[in-house]
């Protein structure tokens, strides 16, 4: 076993995130997710932040790594339902790097 | 001139993300014998290119004397590292450094770009430099470039890797300054694209690079691509001891000569990923290099067109001139024939395994009678192409590499 495999929740959980926890940068319109076919950004995220939930798409938004995957799979494999924006300024994904990088002064 | 670089990081290179080879002469030119200042973690003297079948790998390994003396050829980089020093440059060139502020729109009137919007707050500015990586939502918000297709676009995906110094230094055979770049074909689960494995200091930087397209109709997570990745026996070896510290993605557009776009308008350039200035030939992925000779360009073709007395278009088109002139034009030029390549399916899973499958016939003895390289070939293609295909396949990557 390889044990620099890990499962997704722990890879999410190197990175440190500073949640905006009013407004979402993601929004969907869950009447055109409904009938989408392909429903891409469940299986594209690499955050898995999208998971079909009872007939609606779940979004954890908290998750996300702003790669903007989601949207251009949704514009064209899926029924234009995600509007993406970036999270306000600060918020959102702080790489670990970053947010450990006083402590990494030997390196 | 007045200078306000806006970032919607906390801090530069927090938000960044990209595979960590920096191509050192064109950035040279911009920052002269910047590895004496700059946080870059090791000379890149040794490149390796893999085809993985499972279970079994065949590559080809170029060491290079001549690219561990200056200007060298490649460094690897930790973004959360070098970008807080690129940002030092500008600043200490007189830039107004603004971290932490997104920008929502462009703000246009009357057709042209008269600064930006940033929550309650407007800026107003003669000319916008717009270098907001691939993603480009302000462009495409504001009509000024096409969307993207999923076709063109790639998903990056990687990880950082602690290793100690010592350990790296042993297992990629190199001193305690250089490195080594691994470039991968194959174990990507039948998706178009290729892995990545650079070395840094004391940390790896591992992942993948797949097109979107091909990425969901895989039905595959990424990570899960990840993971077959990295537990192909060759990766799994380089790994050993290692603890990840950080997963991240990215979206990476092939760019590409035929793909050019506008890359400037009335009171506004465009640099960097955001105007698709990237170079992917397999064997090599450029980006951060092409960023910085753009935006040195961009910033020359803003001066001229202050003494030319305007903002506008006309005024601005002295950047696309310059453009034409550096070596990337020259570059998308030399390997625009790697582009069909690219959505050549074959290569990313039938000939990596060819490949394998045709030198274990080679190198292991069997009880069979055995057969010459030519039959086996033959044998190993039946039913998944002619032979004819796999001649064209290979004038095709001859072509697209080589001549």
């Amino acid at each position: 076993m390889n044990p620099t495999i890990l499962t997704l929740d722990a890879r999410l959980g190197l990175d440190k995130y500073e949640i905006d926890e009013i407004h979402s940068h993601i929004t969907v319109d869950q009447e055109r997710c409904k009938t989408c076919e392909l429903k891409p950004c469940l299986t594209v995220c690499p955050a898995h932040v999208y998971q079909w939930d009872d007939n609606h798409v779940a979004v954890r938004y908290e998750n996300c790594l702003e790669c903007g995957t989601c949207q251009i799979s949704c514009d064209h494999g899926g029924n234009r339902g995600i509007t993406w924006h970036n999270p306000q300024g600060g918020f959102g994904i702080l790489l670990w790097l970053m947010a450990m990088r006083d402590r990494l002064s030997g390196w | 001139m007045n200078v306000v670089l806006i970032e919607r990081g906390q801090a530069a290179g927090s938000k960044n993300v990209s595979g960590g080879l920096l191509y050192s002469k064109p950035v040279h030119e911009i920052f002269p014998n910047f590895w004496e200042n700059a946080p870059v973690e090791r000379v890149i003297t040794t490149h390796q290119i893999a085809m993985l079948s499972e279970g079994s790998s065949v590559g080809l390994d170029f060491r290079s004397e001549e690219s561990a003396k200056p200007a060298y050829n490649a460094f690897s980089v930790l973004r959360a590292r070098f970008d807080p020093w690129l940002a030092q440059q500008a600043e200490d060139a007189g830039a107004a450094f603004i971290p932490g502020v997104t920008t929502d729109a462009l703000k246009v009137e009357n057709g042209r770009v008269v600064g930006i919007q940033a929550g309650p707050d407007e800026i107003s500015a003669d000319v916008v430099v717009i270098a907001e990586g691939t993603r480009s939502l302000l462009l495409q918000q504001a009509g000024l470039r096409e969307e993207h297709h999923p076709h063109d676009v790639s998903l990056g995906i990687k990880e950082v890797i602690t290793l100690p110094e010592k350990v790296i230094e042993e297992c990629f055979q190199c001193g305690q300054e250089t490195g080594a770049a691994y470039t991968f074909v194959g174990q990507t689960c039948g998706i178009e694209g290729g892995g990545f494995l650079y070395t840094h200091r004391a940390s790896l930087s591992v992942g993948l690079v797949v097109k979107i397209d091909s990425l969901y109709k895989s039905k595959m997570q990424p990570h899960q691509v990840l993971d077959v990745f990295k537990s192909h026996p060759l990766i799994a070896r380089l790994l050993v001891g290692g603890e990840a510290v950080e997963y991240s993605a990215q979206t990476v557009h092939r760019g590409g000569y035929h793909l050019a776009s506008r890359r400037y308008g009335n009171g506004y350039v465009v640099v960097g990923s955001a105007a698709r200035l990237l170079l992917n030939n397999i064997v090599t992925l450029r980006g951060m290099d092409f960023a910085g000779v753009s935006g040195a360009q961009a910033a020359s073709a803003i001066l001229s067109a202050r003494e030319s007395g305007g903002y506008m278009a006309e005024n601005l088109a002295g950047y696309a001139e310059r453009l034409k002139a550096t070596a990337i034009y020259n570059d998308w030029q030399l390997f625009k024939d790697m582009y069909p390549l690219l959505e050549n399916e074959r290569l990313f899973t039938l000939y990596p395994d060819l490949a394998c499958r045709t030198l274990e016939t080679l190198f292991s003895p069997s009880l069979q009678p055995g057969t010459k390289l030519l039959y086996s070939l033959r044998e190993q293609m039946k039913g998944k192409g002619s032979m004819l295909t796999l001649a064209k396949d290979m004038f095709q990557i001859a072509r697209g590499v080589v001549l």
